[in-house]
């Protein structure tokens, strides 16, 4: 590696998805062109600023290039990707036309310290909920993060830490490597008969990048910047590379294909049907673990729920939109517990094999009324079924009284009797549970308390 | 008009069994199998197991589930989407049993219940599921589903592409009248047939069988499959 950094000169427009226009645009006057998304384009300043005559004079060119094209853009240079960014972002917001921000060689560690780590998650991928950690931690600003020396961080937060402390620290324009001798990743797909149709190949595509990452998922690896290339039966070809710091699932590689088809059919460059499609992953780093946190989740059905979420808040109240929460015990009412969905931050994952002393034993019932229904339980001869004091029960329950209607019992097993809280007189509880089994095959989960009936389960 | 691609291994042969295919094979033959409706993104997919009743879900479809198992079943059908990563809302069925549902290998890390206090509120509220979640649950005859808003709800389902599960739960008793629901395209009855496990007081309820009948809008004949559901083991199996 060598020990004078590359300097990134990064193109950013405010609109993130702001369409093709602006990487046709670019890509004219620069080569290797390198897109995160279609209003973030980043690339090797060094070729492009010898060929302006300097990185100022190209700087203010690719703005005036942009702009003639309709797209008001900054950029920005700097020795980091973290750094190029958030100078483009500063240069976008400096006025039209705007100013570059150019940070000086060595001065990036200077220039991020006192940006706020936040800044990590929106242009370096970067977990929020690390970020929140190394908050809590009292790390707050790159430079906090920076100071720390990276192989501790490396041990305490492994190799996704390892990744912020590279960015935070302006030292992020080599991302760890694979060595040479490894294998090419890469995935293609000839099609015999061309293709006219987006929907056939973007299918295909799927198959591509999910062969990709389970082979770069088997090696530890993900994939950072993906070269996606379709040619057609005339030979014209549409190129991308592709960049994203955290790394592309398969879903993400499937949506930077489809944007890229669609982009080229936009703008009519292709005369035959698609006959080849090729996916390969140029520059790869080691995989950091998939986030598993349920409103930062990484599919697109993720980002969906969510936002549905939300919407759902905002009709019915926040207390309404519930998740389910394991929470043990032996009722079955409070094996889970209903918790505001926007308050839970990881999905709680239930111990699997461990049963609860005393709980009923599988199945568990559909239907769990919160508020238990008062039932009658009768016998043969009419008379009230009564559990004893030694949890027995008085006499074969024949007829199950709910909500007006009579139902006829063929079986019943039970009773448990169960007793809560007996240390605490105000919340102690005696209770017994029993199944109960109807002609119709019907399925009940009554509960004799306070001398009563109860209807607290039903197996629908 | 799509150009399918040679290697393409779907078997072109129809699942006789399944009869929502066979009503959606009438208007789009190209969808003759499960395999081709979950590809094309047009059917969420459905643990094999059930393969008699459903072989995937349509997408924009409303399935209605009644009879004595009917919950257990839109679990049973909704559990492998929920592992392959589709969310679910349940809306208006607060009293649902999630370990039920985790029972029956549902994915709880992506469900989301929603309470709802009117029609208007459950109209919303689906409406708001449907345009981000693959699949909603819900027993819309609680509710009561006037004919301008069922056709407003299937209306948004399609847009998405969200399968609606609505269960008919069989009323508790004759004062619990059931209103009018959605109208359904596949209507899967699931009545139980016998539980095992109790005996006089001993034992425990422990496996139930059902009998689970499909009727499809166009088909003459509905067709039945008889599952454990659950077997004791807690798993579902077909009985052959």
């Amino acid at each position: 590696m060598s020990a004078t950094p590359t300097r990134q000169l990064t193109i950013w427009h405010p609109v993130q998805d702001v369409g093709d226009g602006l990487i046709e645009c670019i890509a004219e006057a620069v080569p290797d062109l390198e897109i995160v998304t279609p209003g973030w384009l980043v690339c090797r300043s060094h070729g492009p600023a010898r060929y302006f005559g300097g990185e100022e004079r190209c700087a203010r060119y690719l703005i005036d290039l942009a702009g003639d094209a309709g797209f008001a853009v900054g950029v920005g240079i700097a020795d980091g990707r973290l750094a190029a960014g958030l100078a483009a972002r500063r240069s976008a917001r400096s006025g039209r036309p705007a100013t570059p921000v150019i940070i000086a060689p060595g001065g990036t560690p200077g220039y991020l310290a006192r940006h706020r780590l936040d800044r990590l998650v929106e242009l370096g991928d970067v977990d929020a909920h690390l970020v929140d950690l190394f908050g809590r931690l009292g790390l707050r600003t790159c430079g906090d993060l920076a100071r720390l020396p990276a192989e501790r961080i490396l041990a305490r937060f492994g190799p996704a830490g390892r990744r912020a402390w590279s960015l935070a620290a302006g030292d992020d324009e080599r991302p760890l490597l694979v060595s040479a001798t490894s294998p090419t990743f890469d995935a293609e797909r000839v099609f015999e008969t061309p293709v006219v149709d987006l929907q056939p190949i973007v299918f295909s595509a799927k198959t591509l990048a999910d062969q990709l990452t389970a082979r770069l998922d088997r090696a530890g690896l993900v994939c950072r910047r993906l070269v996606a290339t379709a040619e057609t039966d005339h030979g014209e070809r549409s190129e991308r590379h592709w960049y994203r710091d955290g790394g592309f699932d398969a879903a993400e590689i499937v949506q930077r294909v489809r944007w890229q088809l669609e982009g080229w059919i936009k703008a009519a460059d292709m005369t035959a049907g698609v006959v080849l499609l090729r996916l390969v992953a140029d520059l790869v780093g080691p995989a950091e673990g998939i986030q598993t946190s349920l409103w930062g989740g990484r599919s697109r059905a993720d980002d969906d729920a969510a936002r549905a979420t939300a919407r759902l808040a905002g009709l019915v109240g926040h207390h309404a939109v519930t998740v389910p929460v394991w929470s043990g015990g032996r009722l079955p009412a409070e094996r889970y517990r209903w918790t505001p969905a926007l308050e839970v931050e990881t999905p709680s994952v239930v111990p699997a094999g461990t049963p609860w002393p005393g709980a009923l034993p599988p199945p568990a019932p559909a239907i769990v009324h919160e508020r238990p229904v008062p039932v009658g339980l009768i016998d043969e001869t009419g008379a009230a079924v009564v559990v004893g004091g030694r949890g027995e029960i008085s006499s074969p329950p024949a007829v199950l009284r709910l909500d007006g209607t009579e139902h006829r019992l063929t079986d019943w097993a039970g009773p448990w009797p169960i007793e809560q809280r007996w240390w605490d007189p105000r919340r102690h509880r005696r209770l017994a549970h029993l199944q109960v089994v109807d002609d119709s095959s019907g399925a009940w989960l009554l509960a004799a308390e306070r001398r009563r009936w109860w209807l607290v389960a039903r197996y629908l | 008009m799509a150009l399918p691609s040679p290697a393409d291994p779907s078997p072109a042969l129809p699942s006789p069994a399944d009869p929502l295919l066979a009503d959606l094979s009438q208007v789009d033959p190209t969808l003759v199998t499960a395999t081709a409706l979950v590809d094309r993104g047009r059917g969420l997919p459905v643990d094999e197991v059930l393969a008699p009743t459903l072989t995937a879900l349509p997408r924009g479809h409303i399935i209605a589930c009644d009879g004595g198992a009917a919950l257990s079943l839109a679990a049973a059908l909704m559990a492998r989407s929920t592992r392959s990563g589709s969310w679910v809302a349940v809306v208006g069925f607060t009293d649902l049993g999630a370990e039920c549902l985790a029972g029956l290998d549902v994915d709880l890390t992506r469900l989301i219940r929603v309470e709802v206090t009117s029609a208007t509120e459950w109209s919303e509220c689906i409406a708001a599921a449907a345009d981000g979640f693959d699949i909603v649950l819900t027993d819309s005859s609680a509710v009561g589903v006037a004919p301008n808003v069922d056709r407003s709800v299937r209306q948004r389902i399609r847009g998405r592409g969200a399968v609606v599960l609505d269960i008919v739960v069989p009323p508790a008793g004759p004062s619990r009248h059931a209103h009018r629901g959605l109208s359904s395209d596949v209507a899967l009855e699931a009545r139980p047939l016998g539980w095992r496990g109790p005996h006089r007081g001993a034992g425990h309820l422990s496996g139930r069988r059902v009998m689970v009948t499909a009727h499809g809008r166009r088909r003459v004949r509905p067709s039945s499959a008889t599952y454990w559901m659950p077997a004791p083991d807690g798993s579902i199996t077909v009985e052959r």
